[in-house]
């Protein structure tokens, strides 16, 4: 019995067809952030299961917050990642 | 033809409240100047950077939202770009026309 054949994803969805509520704004990064990696990098739509349409907003949004330093480039640079280390 | 703009900036955390006051003064005039109007002025308050801008963590964050002709976006970014003080800015179109603009946050 292998584990793997039991396992069934759950069905993906695009979070923001979902709930239309959601604003998807470089100003709320709070919600852009759940879309990229730890390191920053943005996941890829086959992952999140965002629709082609949201995902080329959420892209956008994510670089302009980025250029407006309230979301970082790379872990590296985070203010974040520098307090910590600084400890 | 006026078109509905949105404009962040990002102010060094240094300036103290008066001296942002005159900046957005300063830019509000100009806006006018250019034949547009100044709807809303959002300050945001210190707030800390994704990651050191200038040397410095922290920044002062102001939106201002206005009506403005097409044409006189880079005379506005040009002024804000020679302001001593502002550190980042990023001027977004919100709409085609101010009667189209949506309401949101």
């Amino acid at each position: 019995m292998s584990f793997k054949k039991k396992f069934a994803p759950r069905r993906k969805y695009c979070r923001f067809c979902e709930n239309p509520e959601i604003l998807l704004n470089y100003k709320h990064p709070e919600i852009l952030n759940d879309f990229v990696t730890d390191r920053g990098k943005l996941i890829a739509s086959r992952i999140t299961g965002t629709c082609a349409k949201h995902q080329r907003a959420l892209t956008r949004e994510v670089k302009r917050a980025r250029q407006m330093a309230l979301m970082f480039y790379t872990a590296t640079h985070s203010t974040d990642v520098l307090k910590k280390s600084r400890v | 033809m006026m078109t509905r703009y949105e404009e962040l900036i990002l102010l060094s955390p240094e300036l103290g409240v008066e001296e942002c006051r005159e900046i957005v003064n300063n830019f509000s005039a100009i806006v006018e100047r250019e034949g547009g109007s100044v709807l809303k002025i959002d300050d945001w308050g210190v707030k800390d950077t994704a990651y050191p801008v200038r040397k410095f963590n922290r920044g002062r964050y102001i939106r201002m939202e206005m009506d403005l002709p097409g044409s006189a976006v880079a005379e506005l970014e040009r002024n804000v770009r020679i302001t001593d003080g502002v550190f980042k800015f990023i001027t977004v179109r919100l709409a085609e026309t101010p009667e189209a603009a949506t309401e949101e946050a």
